[in-house]
């Protein structure tokens, strides 16, 4: 019966010969770390849509307080509404 | 005598480290070849290939300024090209790779290898390794298709010899018993 890992052995022995595919990628890493071609890295999209929704999160949040610093006027008026019948 | 960084690479290094595109793109073009050689372990695809081989110099350049330059360039290129693909398999987490069966050709491969070419050869064992889960697959892939012993798999991984050596025998372990339970 065939040992079947050493013919794997066998296999990887005579793999170690093999020739890749040609590549030329020297222009498109240059360009890649100057910024002009965008990169294949998840973890900057990952963090930027992180980014994104930790702000809108915080903007929901703060969206009344904000309005209130904005509109001086806004507590006054509340008040007068309150009052008025 | 132990070897160093030749005079050329640590002249583009650190032109490159002060910003010189062209020096950098010297290296690229010295050692793409190495390195895709070392790349062709991870992935079986052309396409994908590139995008490695661009990563792993992407990568090698943000990290420059830590090459200490006590060993030829291309012993931590490979270190960060290990890094790379290692990643590369994780983020592709338990897809498609795993999920294949054995399929017949490497099985018929497997049972007789004798005349099959280096890029079947190449193709049947990845497919064969492709069954394990990353850590094991690393150990294997180093050790069977990149010819390292120990020591260099504990220093292209991080890894201590110990853990490295465990993980080789259970990786071994493993394939072997899917290489039974899949004999026809």
């Amino acid at each position: 019966m065939a040992d079947l890992f050493k013919n794997m052995e066998g296999l990887a022995a005579r793999a170690r010969g093999e020739e890749p595919p040609a590549v030329d990628v020297s222009s498109r890493v240059v360009r890649r770390l100057r910024g002009e071609v965008p990169g294949s890295s998840w973890p900057m999209a990952v963090f930027a849509s992180s980014a994104a929704v930790a702000a809108a999160v915080v903007f929901t949040v703060s969206f009344p307080s904000i309005e209130m610093l904005t509109d001086p006027w806004s507590a006054f008026f509340v008040l007068v509404a309150n009052l008025l019948p | 005598m132990a070897e160093t960084v030749s005079e050329m690479d640590q002249r583009d290094i650190a032109s490159s480290l002060n910003g010189d595109g062209e020096a950098y793109s010297q290296l690229v073009q010295r050692y793409q070849g190495q390195v895709a050689a070392q790349m062709w372990r991870f992935t079986r695809d052309p396409v994908v290939l590139e995008e490695l081989v661009q990563d792993v110099f992407v990568d090698a350049y943000f990290s420059l300024k830590g090459f200490r330059g006590r060993a030829p360039f291309l012993h931590w290129l490979r270190r960060v090209s290990t890094r790379v693909g290692y990643r590369y398999w994780k983020s592709r987490g338990r897809q498609r790779d795993r999920e294949e069966a054995l399929t017949d050709t490497i099985l018929k491969l497997t049972a007789a290898p004798e005349g099959a070419t280096s890029s079947e050869a190449g193709e049947a064992v990845y497919g064969l390794l492709a069954r394990l889960a990353p850590p094991d697959r690393l150990v294997m892939t180093l050790f069977y298709l990149e010819g390292c012993d120990t020591n260099e798999i504990a220093d292209r991984t991080g890894w201590n010899r110990t853990l490295v050596k465990v993980r080789l025998h259970r990786a071994r372990k493993k394939l072997k018993g899917l290489l039974n339970v899949k004999r026809p």
